[in-house]
């Protein structure tokens, strides 16, 4: 009792004290109703990424400033979406898959328009009910060359591409695409797909969005003796496709045709495993390593630098090791076709990307090897050095898309 | 125990960490999300963890020749699986939780037996219908091939032919004895 009773003597005597300093200032104004943020042109370092939603396997594009991880605005999708930002940043394009009653009722697949200043809709563009490809892959949508038009990859599963007129804001038509997988933009009006033989198809459109003719190209890789991974770097024109054995196959995508140059060797293939001290003595690391991870690469197209997730094979035990993260992001210069920085991160890294301008930052997904959080955290791509992490990203970061509008 | 026995116990266990299932496969491996999407680590409990099974009760087939407890990630049939477990989540390992819907199209995994060292075939099933189970996420991909390989591939999300394509968990059935042994992807 009585220490409430002084407990109420001091709060008293508290507000006596505030009334008195704030009559000596202006009182605030009210607040005004109804306000929304805008954004202005994208910053250098500005980037999405794809919170994966455990719950219903929806997904959340979250746009941040990888400068000082500030939140600057989200995009809330449905089912496995995927992004595209047009070039010139002005709009950027989600395609997703709703059922009308949660997880289920009618199902509706479209592509989501929104403007860049409110990532506010602008439009929703119907696909064909029922054929967007579900799978966990950033290659199912593409910009074509000539921006107006946008490719999305279906799997039933059987496969096509469901052509997007932009400009129109409605679906063109679709073009099946038997035996061939995922959608890499090719020349000016033309996509490329990764075929199970080994070879690429591409089908070359007009300028209505409708198919003119497809190419099949010789073989350039042997899918039975060494699978490529189907999240290439982006350098220039050309992707660089990495192999589960650690070799990558850059293939230019700037003609109307694709280029195959010859594959090269990321890790050293005559590496043995270490005697039993050695591996001891570097905790597996002395031993061979191999690329791993989901967006296991990225490149930067000035400076002509490829990043790869890599991991000593001794931690993987080297079977079906191709999704495993790892504690180093090797760097490669691609003309030179050596490796010129070994950028260790602190856990081990499950996705990375790498924003595009002069001072480049690398973000990374990195799981925590004792504790299993994930964290999303940046570092300076030339360097290596630690420089931030997010905290409170959502559930899971899946993937990175750098806004190349500001950068480029 | 001398200070080099320590010394030598504190790396080994170090080392072991990162290599055992329960190390980095089982942890950070389990990263890799599946039947869908994935990557995860998905923050489950309190801050921290996958949702992997750890202190799921366990149980058994019932049967000396189908050994291991389906509802641990390292039962041999999940060798190339990547997702919910059913087992954890109302079905079995070859059956769906109540309610939901098999997708009848399937990716299929080859995985050694350890009662008879056989070789089987295993048909990966996505259950569908409803949202995710969230228990006994389990990514393995031995043998896994890429999405132009689609029948081998773990990522591709299976609920195609059903109803909803709402992914709720996933199975692994036994199909039959592989004739030949399938190394392709295993690398």
């Amino acid at each position: 009792m009585r220490a409430s009773s002084v407990a109420v003597r001091a709060a008293v005597l508290l507000a006596v004290a505030l009334g008195v300093a704030s009559s000596a200032r202006a009182e605030l104004a009210p607040d005004p109703v109804g306000v929304s943020e805008t954004l202005g042109r994208p910053g250098p370092h500005w980037t999405f990424y794809l919170d994966f939603e455990l719950a219903n396997f929806h997904g959340r594009f979250v746009l941040i400033d990888a400068d000082d991880v500030e939140y600057l605005a989200h995009l809330s999708a449905g089912q496995m979406p995927s992004l595209a930002i047009a070039p010139d940043a002005s709009e950027v394009y989600v395609s997703e898959t709703t059922y009308s009653y949660g997880s289920r009722g009618q199902r509706h697949d479209i592509v989501t328009v929104y403007d860049t200043a409110n990532y506010a809709v602008q439009a929703h563009i119907a696909l064909p009910t029922g054929k967007r490809a579900l799978m966990a892959s950033l290659q199912r949508m593409t910009l074509l060359g000539d921006p107006r038009f946008l490719a999305v990859y279906n799997y039933t599963p059987a496969t096509s591409l469901s052509i997007v007129d932009l400009k129109e804001r409605r679906h063109v038509g679709e073009s099946p695409a038997p035996g061939c997988h995922l959608a890499f933009a090719t020349g000016e009006r033309g996509v490329s797909m990764l075929c199970g033989d080994g070879t690429m198809a591409t089908l070359v459109f007009d300028a209505s969005g409708g198919l003119v003719r497809t190419h099949r190209s010789e073989r350039f890789f042997d899918p039975d003796a060494d699978p490529i991974k189907t999240d290439p770097a982006q350098i220039g024109s050309s992707r660089y496709f990495v192999s589960y054995g650690g070799d990558v196959y850059p293939v230019d995508l700037s003609g109307e045709r694709p280029a195959f140059d010859p594959a090269w060797a990321l890790v050293d293939h005559a590496v043995k495993p270490a005697g039993w001290l050695r591996t001891l003595l570097t905790l597996g690391k002395a031993g061979p390593w191999k690329p791993g991870g989901m967006q296991l690469a990225a490149g930067h197209s000035a400076r002509r630098e490829l990043y790869v997730i890599m991991h000593p094979v001794v931690w993987s035990q080297g079977k079906g090791d191709h999704d495993f993260p790892g504690p180093e992001i090797w760097v490669f210069d691609v003309d030179r076709r050596e490796r010129v920085r070994r950028l260790p991160v602190r856990g081990v890294a499950v996705s990375v990307g790498v924003t595009q301008d002069d001072e480049p930052l690398l973000l990374v997904s990195v799981a925590d090897i004792e504790t299993e959080e994930l964290h999303l955290e940046v570092y300076d791509a030339v360097s290596g050095e630690f420089l931030r992490e997010m905290f409170e990203y959502g559930d899971t970061v899946f993937a990175f898309e750098p806004v190349l509008g500001g950068a480029r | 125990m001398s200070a080099i026995d320590r010394w030598a116990d504190r790396v080994t266990r170090s080392l072991a960490r990162r290599t055992s299932r329960r190390g980095v496969l089982g942890r950070i491996g389990a990263v890799l999300l599946g039947a869908a999407a994935t990557p995860l680590l998905p923050v489950s409990r309190a801050g921290a963890g996958i949702p992997n099974g750890r202190d799921v009760p366990p149980t058994t087939t019932g049967n000396p020749d189908d050994p291991g407890n389906p509802r641990s990630c390292d039962y041999w049939r999940y060798c190339g699986i990547d997702g919910f477990l059913c087992s954890c989540c109302g079905g079995s390992a070859s059956s769906c939780p109540p309610g939901t819907e098999m997708g009848p199209i399937t990716w299929l995994g080859t995985c050694q037996n350890p009662a008879d060292e056989k070789h089987y075939i295993i048909r990966y099933n996505d259950c569908c219908g409803k949202f995710a189970c969230k228990r006994c996420f389990c990514n393995r991909n031995e043998r896994e091939e890429p999405k132009y390989r689609p029948q081998k591939n773990n990522e591709i999300h299976w609920c195609l032919g059903t109803k909803s394509t709402a992914y709720t968990c996933s199975i692994a059935a036994v199909v039959g004895v592989a004739l030949e042994r399938d190394d392709a992807g295993g690398s």
